[in-house]
């Protein structure tokens, strides 16, 4: 019997999807786990010439030369001097690895269907399209990020390169 | 195996094959009593009929069959060698390619009227007997000549005795057509003595028959018993070579015992349990002979010789992964070793002799790991026979194809690669630099041209010229050509260097009419584009009657290069080492402006336009003055130029990085390398950099102002 309940909380537990959030000043952002290939430490890395701003260069990923963003400057936020909490959340999408540079990572959360929403319009003009929707976990608002839709930006096309 | 490896195995052996075959067909013409050569020819279209036959493509097979009847008239020396034949020989290899071409992709490559009148071409040669067999006998229809491997299983009706047939006749029927190599009994279903009905055959045959019949006689033999019997008739000939069955390498004894028949798999089972030699306990046990069990085992032991001699194939991806990988390593070391050194000032002198010992052993391991991927550029220039001669022919010209270096050995990549310019740059010699016989004769030149296609190594690099003895190129002619374009300025001076380069410069094309071959105008500036892309450069060596050189500058290797580490603000580059003529530190007076915002640097007593790094990179730093920093003269296809850059750091070997796979292309440079400390640092592509330096250089030329570098 006892075996039967935790077959019933593991599976309850995977119902819904999992996020990794970070933080970036004080908002909390999710990405989905499947996309998080692993969180290194901040690191020195190489400047890519005539790059866009928010992409700092180049970085030795065991071997591989992996590009790093700075999810600050990708958002128009202030740009804040790397510090021991700052961390490189190193991601996968679409086959190609890219490291995204953020304040500091906070936690892996399980968000159901209900504690999601959609993005609501805002006044003012807030980029909303890397945003897939809102999320709330414990009175806590998580920014959901489409990261397909991030590092598939302009600057990531390999065809528009000049 | 199944179906689809078969036939990727097939596709992948038959390109080759033709290729060797192309090659052979065109030096037949020149030596038509090379009994090796026709041989050869012989040899590889038989192969490529069987193993086509083998996968199911008959058409192929078909063709090639028709091939090899007018082959086979040569090698009987029952048809001379003329330059038709072997037009027709070639033609015929043309659609074979095209067959093949068609089986790997599955769409339609060829035309069935250019096969029909191939046919027909082919069935020219051949006698009058043979003319009239149609394609669709030639499926069954053997060549009398060669030699097939039949395996022939007889299942025979328990009553075949009744209706008067003795299994007898019909081995020395087969024995007739052809002759029994192998031959296995299975009495399994064979009763005790006291229940054996004698009207009844409780014995199976299975065969292998060595014959030059074709398959339809030997389905003859079996007319009157295949009705109640059983009787499978299958090709072995790809797994018989010198009448050894290759199969038996990779058997096991017991299987291959098994197999004959002579034990079953308990016996074998029951052996090996027993712990002692297999083929000695079967013979103790009686269950063997001892000479059934020797012949066995001569019969693993010459197939494996026989297959001993075959190479592997490696999918070059592996090829890559490990030349990658020991590059890091090679690297890694020198960081150990440069790391022990600063740690250690005295004394761990035997960690330091270890460590070089170590460093030594790794450069030589990456170095015979890059020899793995090398090729020999043979098989790349003998395929030139052929274009030269299509070429030749077609406007009456005589030329001769010399070949040397060809034991050069280059990146497989390199090679692929080469094979389109090098093409484009034959074709350009044959047929805009050699003359016509008449005008050679006036010339006072044999009337034979040659051109002359060689590699050789020099200084690391390789060097492939394409020569020709032709009437040379006319400079002035270039110039005119130029400026009409508009490429250049009437009264520009330029040296003849940079005459020959304006060949390379798209839309421009000196050749008085257009023929099919060559002179659309685009050509020589697509042959720069792929030397370019192979990091290398191409240069234009011509003497009025005397005849023309392109000469093509490569690296060893594409996955490495020798760079230069350099600094420049905080960020760290590599230039490849190939580019540089020398680094200098001008001193106040030696960098002038033009214009104003135009600087050129005086570098031995010559003006080159100067590169400031920061400035095309966007990079931070202190070093604006010149006299403070240095200057690294690169030289690329278009002009030397300098580049201002902090430091010189030092030489370096780096392991070209992609930034392609997880990013993008970034202009300007050639990849990324990871440096000894484990930082990445950006390969700087001359021709990128030239291009993002000069952009508005040639926009401001052809409107007539002076050049200048931005």
């Amino acid at each position: 019997m006892s075996s039967m309940q935790e077959l019933e909380q593991a599976t309850s537990k995977t119902t819904g999807d999992q996020f990794v959030t970070f933080k970036l000043e004080d908002e909390e952002y999710g990405i989905e786990i499947l996309n998080v290939h692993e969180i290194i430490g901040y690191q020195g890395f190489a400047k890519v010439p005539n790059a866009p701003r928010f992409i700092k260069g180049v970085l030795n990923l065991r071997g591989a030369v992996v590009p790093v963003i700075d999810m600050r400057l990708k958002f128009n936020m202030a740009e804040k001097a790397y510090d021991n909490s700052t961390v490189i959340v190193i991601l996968e999408v679409q086959e190609r690895i890219i490291g995204a540079i953020v304040d500091a990572v906070s936690d892996v959360v399980t968000l159901s269907p209900e504690e999601l929403q959609d993005t609501p319009d805002f006044s003012s003009g807030v980029r909303t399209d890397f945003i897939k929707g809102l999320g709330r976990k414990d009175e806590k608002l998580i920014i959901m990020l489409d990261i397909e839709r991030i590092l598939g930006e302009q600057e990531f096309d390999l065809h528009d390169a000049a | 195996m199944d179906q689809e490896t078969l036939l990727e195995t097939f596709i992948t052996e038959a390109t080759e094959l033709i290729q060797e075959l192309e090659i052979d067909v065109v030096a037949l013409e020149d030596s038509s009593d090379d009994v090796e050569l026709i041989n050869r020819i012989f040899r590889a279209a038989h192969t490529i009929k069987g193993s086509g036959g083998l996968v199911g493509l008959t058409a192929i097979s078909d063709f090639t069959h028709s091939m090899e009847s007018v082959l086979d008239l040569v090698r009987q020396r029952e048809l001379a060698v003329t330059g038709e034949l072997v037009s027709v020989l070639l033609r015929a290899v043309d659609l074979l390619k095209a067959m093949i071409k068609s089986a790997a992709t599955g769409e339609s490559c060829f035309e069935q009227r250019e096969l029909e009148f191939v046919l027909e071409l082919l069935g020219q040669f051949l006698p009058e007997r043979e003319e009239r067999v149609d394609t669709e006998e030639m499926l069954s229809t053997k060549n009398r000549k060669e030699t097939s491997y039949f395996e022939i299983e007889m299942k025979l009706s328990e009553n075949l005795l009744e209706t008067g047939t003795d299994p007898l006749m019909l081995f020395r029927e087969l024995e007739d057509i052809g002759e029994i190599v192998d031959i296995v009994v299975d009495a399994r279903s064979l009763p005790d003595v006291y229940n054996v009905d004698a009207h009844k055959l409780y014995l199976n045959w299975r065969l292998v028959l060595r014959t030059s019949e074709p398959f339809s006689s030997i389905e003859n033999v079996f007319i009157f018993v295949q009705d109640d019997s059983e009787i499978s008739i299958t090709d072995v000939s790809c797994h018989y070579k010198d009448g050894v069955d290759l199969r038996v390498a990779d058997m096991r004894l017991g299987e291959i015992l098994a197999e004959k028949g002579l034990v079953v798999s308990c016996d074998i089972e029951e052996a090996l349990s027993s712990q002692t030699r297999i083929g000695e306990l079967l013979v103790q046990n009686g269950k063997v002979k001892e000479e059934d069990v020797k012949s066995a085992l001569d019969k693993q032991l010459k197939s494996r010789e026989v297959q001993k001699a075959t190479t592997i194939r490696v999918d070059t991806d592996k090829l890559d992964k490990l030349v990658n990988l020991v590059g890091e390593m090679v690297i890694a070391v020198a960081r150990t070793v440069q790391q022990n050194v600063y740690e250690s000032h005295e004394g761990k002198r035997t960690t330091q002799d270890a460590l070089d010992m170590l460093q030594r052993i790794s450069g030589d391991l990456q170095e015979q790991v890059m020899r793995v991927r090398m090729i020999p550029v043979e098989g790349l220039f003998s395929r030139f026979h052929r274009v030269v001669r299509d070429l030749a022919n077609a406007e009456g010209k005589h030329v001769r194809l010399l070949l040397s270096g060809t034991e050069t050995e280059l990146d497989k990549n390199v090679v692929e690669q080469l094979s389109d310019p090098l093409k484009h740059l034959i074709r350009n010699s044959v047929d805009h630099g050699v003359e016509s016989p008449g005008n050679r004769r006036k010339a006072g030149k044999p009337e034979e041209a040659v051109v002359k296609l060689s590699a050789y190594q020099q200084e690391g690099n390789i060097i492939i010229e394409v020569l020709d003895d032709g009437h040379g190129i006319d400079s002035n002619a270039i110039v005119d050509k130029a400026a009409e374009k508009g490429l250049i300025n009437q009264g520009d001076d330029l040296d003849e260097r940079e005459i020959y380069q304006l060949m390379f410069m798209p839309g421009f094309s000196t050749a008085k009419e257009v023929t099919e071959v060559s002179g659309r105008g685009v050509g020589l500036d697509v042959v720069k584009r792929n030397i370019d892309d192979l990091k290398g450069s191409i240069e234009v060596i011509s003497e009025i009657g005397k005849g023309t050189t392109f000469r093509i500058k490569l690296p060893l290797t594409l996955a490495i290069i020798d760079g230069m580490n350099v600094k420049v603000g905080d960020e760290a580059f590599i230039i490849p080492l190939m580019a540089i003529v020398e680094s200098i530190r001008p001193n106040r007076e030696a960098v002038k402006t033009v214009e104003g915002t135009g600087e050129v640097i005086d570098a031995r007593g010559e003006y080159l336009p100067l590169v400031r790094l920061y400035n095309v990179f966007d990079i931070e730093t202190d070093k604006t003055n010149p006299s403070e920093a240095l200057v690294v003269i690169v030289e690329s296809s278009q002009r030397r130029f300098g580049i201002l850059v902090d430091d010189v750091i030092g030489q370096q070997q780096a392991v070209i990085k992609s930034l392609e796979k997880n990013f993008r292309q970034v202009e300007g440079t050639a990849g990324a390398t990871i440096l000894g400390d484990g930082s990445v640092s950006l390969i700087i592509d001359i021709h990128g950099l030239e291009r993002m330096a000069f952009k508005s250089f040639k926009s401001i030329q052809v409107s007539g102002l002076e050049g200048e570098a931005a």
